[in-house]
């Protein structure tokens, strides 16, 4: 299967076969990472490489996870204890709201992992300009090393 | 009668204590290393990587004390490497130009071998395997085996005749090639006082421009250590570039054992931009990112994971 992606990118299969061979290998989950990576590095070093090269994928797959709406617009609060906690009891509300507190308190008291909201993995955005950089100071394929052109900070 | 009987005597000890000198094994490396960089050749090779294969020629040539090489990729976009001692420059053309830029150092096929074996003698294992024939000529294998699981193997395959290294190949643990580069014609010429090769091929139809890089000379003092490096690594190269933001500098740091290649960077992380952390390998090539008190710690290379995992999980400051 490899083989054949190969082939695709170096426009070795004819143009009528493009389409099933493209059907074919998007079956996989596997191919399909091995689909995006030879893009990426091919387009890392021609120099084509967006930072969101699946942007479009992403937005799909967002819009794909949000609930279908169907005609009215849905409140704003839509926790079941916000709607239910004006006509509870007041002990039941008040044990509800004791073990919210205890949760809170516990919670508070874990390591913080604040940073998992401020970073991102490297794999939804690769670093295209250190691939480009490692490729034209350290790389042994003379391919790679003319086709890493990195761009300078200053 | 008497003289004839000491001469053959000793010609039989010194054909005795020739025989019983063992020859370094590593010596072939070191003799490859020396043909790479002396020997005047012409020659067309492939490279594969990530299942691409693609062609390149390389004219080689020693002129006075001074080292010429020019490599040509045959296959796709035109691209070129022009490299005269120190100076090398890379022409890479696009679709309206042609882009120039120097670069400091290239380790490229079939010049990969250090000077010396020293330091791969601690970290690899030499065998030697069988003669076989590579471009026509016969070709000693050997491989390089790592004696721990920081580095891939390597294997080569060195010319009889020459001792100049005609085919590579880059393999993981699994045995999987990671990157492979074989000669398909060679020829040892005589080019001493011919350089009319040593000239790119000028696109009169593109622009050419020139992609050049400022020095920034390092502070006196690198504020980071690694507590946890792999054996055998040692820093062969520092850089750092001025951020135009930030008043602070973006450090590239090249480590190797001699065969391996790692980079780390070093570089602030600006208000707004998201650090990027965890691991993602693409085709042979990995990557390890890390956020360490506002900094963006980037280890890049041809190694296994738990190489530059080692770079970007030990770095303390």
């Amino acid at each position: 299967m490899s083989e054949k992606i190969s082939s695709l990118f170096d426009n070795e299969v004819e143009q009528e076969s493009l389409d099933k061979e493209v059907s074919a290998l998007s079956a996989k989950s596997a191919v399909q990472r091995n689909w995006k990576y030879y893009q990426v590095v091919r387009d890392v070093l021609q120099n084509n490489y967006s930072s969101s090269p699946d942007l479009s994928a992403r937005i799909m797959e967002a819009i794909d996870k949000e609930p279908t709406q169907m005609g009215a617009i849905r409140p704003k609060q839509n926790t079941a204890s916000a709607l239910v906690l004006p006509v509870m009891p007041w002990k039941i509300a008040a044990y509800t709201l004791g073990v919210f507190a205890a949760i809170g308190i516990f919670t508070m008291n874990i390591p913080t992992i604040s940073n998992e909201s401020t970073v991102q993995l490297v794999q939804e955005d690769i670093p295209a300009e250190f691939m480009k950089k490692h490729f034209a100071t350290t790389a042994l394929n003379g391919n790679y090393f003319i086709k890493a052109q990195f761009q300078v900070n200053d | 009668m008497v003289r004839k009987l000491f001469f053959l005597a000793l010609i039989c000890v010194s054909g005795t204590s020739a025989s019983l000198t063992i020859e370094d094994p590593w010596k072939i490396l070191t003799e490859a290393h020396q043909a790479s960089k002396m020997l005047n050749y012409q020659g067309t090779f492939h490279l594969k990587n990530s299942k691409v294969i693609q062609s390149m020629e390389i004219t080689h040539a020693i002129h006075g004390e001074d080292e010429y090489t020019r490599m040509t990729l045959m296959d796709g976009d035109p691209g070129e490497m022009l490299s005269h001692g120190k100076n090398i420059f890379v022409y890479d053309s696009k679709e309206n130009n042609v882009v120039i830029q120097k670069r400091e150092q290239h380790h490229l096929f079939p010049s990969v071998l250090p000077s010396t074996p020293e330091n791969l003698k601690k970290v690899y294992t030499l065998s030697f395997g069988e003669v076989v024939r590579v471009a026509d000529r016969p070709a000693q294998m050997l491989t390089l085996i790592p004696k721990d699981n920081f580095r891939h193997q390597f294997h080569f395959w060195i010319d009889q005749d020459t001792a100049l290294p005609l085919k590579m190949i880059v393999s993981n643990e699994a045995n999987e090639i990671i990157e492979q580069a074989s000669f398909t014609k060679l020829k040892i010429v005589d080019m001493k006082t011919d350089l009319s090769w040593f000239k790119p091929k000028i696109d009169l139809s593109k622009e050419y421009v020139m992609h050049e890089e400022e020095p920034v000379v390092l502070p006196g003092l690198k504020f980071w250590t690694f507590v946890n490096k792999p054996k055998g690594f040692s820093e062969i190269s520092s850089s750092a570039t001025r951020n135009k933001d930030l008043n602070v500098l973006s450090h590239h740091l090249i480590y190797s054992d001699g065969l391996s290649y790692i980079s780390v960077f070093i570089q602030p992380v600006q208000t707004g931009l998201m650090p990027k952390v965890g691991t993602i390998s693409m085709e042979g090539t990995n990557i390890s990112a890390r956020y360490y008190r506002g900094y963006q710690v980037m280890a890049v290379g041809t190694v296994p994971m738990k190489a530059l995992e080692s770079f970007t999980k030990s770095i303390s400051f």
